[in-house]
């Protein structure tokens, strides 16, 4: 077998999910690529965690990042975090996997002869050594923290610890759970569920006492698989690389038969057999991807009118016709029933993911369309769930009122394109009556604006990527102005869509970040924003002279004219390049049509 | 079962990352380049799932060649 061969049935098993993954191998041929690192990834603890990478950076390469590690000396989790190697590596995403066995070892030898109190006191002191490694490695870098949590031990006591007070049981669940409020109190924290990961190999697969002895990692090839994958689920929350839409076949998808055939009454899907509430369940489930800040959409081979009288005559099913964000119900082929989407939506193929139950169709659009996540559905509508909850994709670190919001947002907007058809642009604007407010970013604001960082790509003029770090580092830095532009029209509210990112060297204003949601896009709201940063920074602080810069990307082709329009004048070509306006230059475009609130 | 000696030849290279037809049988570990404690543990894992056996702690340090670990399923 070639080098080739095996690398193309990698990529194909990476991004089938296959079972069959062989991870030494695809592991080793990762290494072996030498591919650019994508994620820094520091791991930390006191067990041999070297042994554990290669399943990491199979994970990792799973959902899309190649991983480059640093391991730190064992047990060394406090220095290293001041050394010179840790600096240098400088993580994205910084993991700490610890044995409370190995953590205090006197303490964990003669637990059962510890007062209540003292195992009260051996909790928190295990805590606070933890906290005290959140804090610094918050502090010593601008990486994403994960920490694993305790898998729950045997106890000596057999079954009577479960009846003793703070017994080995109670002191792990409360040790749990108050690790898991202090990671949920500190936004760049997160956890890492190890114990969850166990529980699903289960106790006696997970663990492996030779290895213990032998290693000083007692986990089986199985735990260290398991806990490799919500490593990636989490990764993607810590990246906020999560995709945007899941879009889904209707016939043996979300319901069982062939709406054509079998007619709105005759199809699966509701209370009642077997199959009927297996589809039911995988409904209830999907639709609950719409509070983790999911947009749902329908790809079907249908007549479009069965369809919709399927919507209209089921009130009984989960999912329901306004659930839906976007719709592309037709004899066309899914791929181009997929590009329709996007386009709809305005996001790109690479923010969907697609299930399907057929081959032939999910084998199409891997074909034409390898942005899209493509998923098959297994023959057994009862194991959807278990494949849905198994994608990484659509994880978040913790949500924002925004992701609850956000399948409304969208079919807000298919509304607004409704109005949209049926006026002029300018009588479309104002009949919007929208309202913005622009002010600087605050601590609150956090969360959403490195979302919106990480998510925008059409409307972004440099298209840089902060770490959550990095943008603490902007509302609080020295000669730093992080500022948002909040958005509001007759249909809603859309909250904070747009962004500018100002840095003050002498009277030179330069602006490093400038960008706004699709969502936001053809409104206006760019023009409030610059007349803002305009009059705040030119006019009324006395600022020279303000620069800006526009990075070419893929992506970005939209906002090439943006600073000509502005007002800019290009110091260099018309291709990517650096603009500059005087204060002497400055004129204000007109956007009356949004009004503006304190 | 007797263990086919190409097929854990290839085991062994796949592991410690040489071609199978460079492996000495009866080389020890020591001396062979990225035989290390890590790579060790990896080869017994995989030897006890492709091979259907589980060898004790005290197996697993002794064994010091490929020879002696293809004699633990040969002697069974």
């Amino acid at each position: 077998m070639t080098t080739q061969m095996s690398y193309a049935g990698m990529m194909e098993a990476l991004h089938t999910g296959s079972a069959a993954l062989d991870y030494r191998r695809t592991g080793r041929l990762l290494r072996e690529m030498e591919a650019q690192a994508q994620v820094r990834i520091a791991l930390m603890g006191n067990v041999t965690l070297d042994l554990v990478t290669p399943f990491l950076r199979v994970e990792a390469a799973r959902v899309g990042q190649m991983a480059a590690f640093h391991v730190s000396p064992f047990g060394q989790y406090m220095q290293d975090l001041h050394s010179d190697a840790f600096q240098a590596f400088d993580p994205s995403v910084s993991a700490l996997i610890l044995s409370a066995e190995a953590m205090r070892p006197d303490a964990f030898e003669r637990f059962h002869q510890l007062s209540v109190e003292d195992r009260q006191k051996l909790r928190d002191d295990m805590l606070a050594e933890i906290e005290g490694w959140i804090d610094l490695a918050l502090a010593r870098s601008s990486a994403t923290v994960l920490i694993a949590n305790f898998p729950m031990p045997q106890s000596a006591l057999g079954v009577a610890d479960l009846s003793s007070d703070y017994g080995e049981h109670e002191f792990f669940l409360d040790l749990n759970l108050a690790l898991m409020r202090t990671v949920r109190a500190r936004p760049r924290a997160m956890m890492l569920d190890l114990a969850e990961a166990v529980a699903r190999v289960g106790t006696r697969q997970a663990f492996d006492r030779r290895m213990h002895f032998l290693a000083g990692l007692g986990w089986t090839d199985a735990l260290m698989r398991e806990f490799a994958a919500l490593f990636g689920h989490a990764l993607v929350g810590a990246l906020g690389a999560a995709r945007k839409c899941l879009v889904l076949d209707l016939d043996n998808s979300l319901w069982g038969g062939v709406v054509g055939e079998d007619g709105p009454h005759g199809i699966r899907v509701g209370r009642g057999d077997m199959v009927s509430e297996a589809y039911r369940a995988f409904q209830l489930r999907v639709r609950a991807l719409k509070e983790r800040g999911v947009i749902l959409a329908l790809c079907s081979k249908n007549n479009v009118q069965d369809v919709e009288e399927v919507f209209r005559l089921r009130a009984d099913m989960p999912l329901q016709w306004s659930d839906m964000a976007a719709t592309a119900i037709s004899w066309a082929p899914k791929y181009q029933g997929l590009e329709a989407i996007a386009a709809q939506l305005n996001i790109g193929l690479d923010a969907l993911v697609f299930m399907d139950d057929n081959a032939a169709e999910i084998a199409a659009v891997r074909h034409y369309c390898p942005d899209v996540h493509a998923v098959l559905l297994p023959a057994d509508p009862s194991d959807f769930v278990t494949l849905l909850d198994d994608l990484p994709w659509f994880e978040k670190s913790r949500l924002t009122a925004e992701d609850r919001a956000k399948s409304q947002h969208y079919a807000l907007a298919a509304k607004r394109s409704a109005l949209c058809a049926s006026c002029d642009p300018m009588d479309y604007l104002r009949d919007l009556e929208m309202r913005a407010v622009i002010r600087d970013a605050g601590p609150a604001d956090l969360l959403r604006v490195h979302q919106l960082f990480n998510k925008t790509n059409q409307f972004n003029l440099m298209t840089r990527r902060p770490s959550i770090g990095e943008v603490e580092a902007m509302m609080t830095g020295d000669g730093w102005h992080l500022m948002l532009a909040e958005l509001r029209d007759r249909f809603g509210d859309m909250g904070i869509v747009a962004l500018c990112g100002l840095r003050r060297d002498g009277a030179v204003l330069r602006i490093e970040h400038f960008l706004m949601s699709c969502r936001a896009m053809g409104r206006g709201l760019e023009h409030a924003l610059m007349n803002h940063v305009k009059r705040r920074f030119l006019k009324a602080q006395g600022c020279d002279l303000l620069e800006g810069r526009y990075l070419p990307t893929a992506k970005n082709g939209p906002v090439r004219g943006f600073f000509a329009d502005q007002g800019f004048a290009a110091s260099d070509g018309d291709g990517g390049g650096d603009y500059q306006l005087a204060r002497s230059a400055v004129g204000f475009k007109d956007c009356d049509w949004i009004k503006l609130e304190a | 079962m007797a263990v086919n000696m190409d097929e854990l030849m290839d085991l062994v290279g796949d592991i410690i990352e040489v071609d199978p037809s460079k492996i000495d049988l009866r080389r020890d570990r020591d001396d062979v380049p990225g035989w290390d404690s890590l790579a060790h543990l990896r080869l017994i894992t995989a030897f006890e799932q492709q091979y259907g056996v589980r060898l004790s702690m005290e197996q697993i340090v002794e064994i010091r060649t490929v020879e002696q670990l293809s004699r633990t399923v040969n002697g069974a």
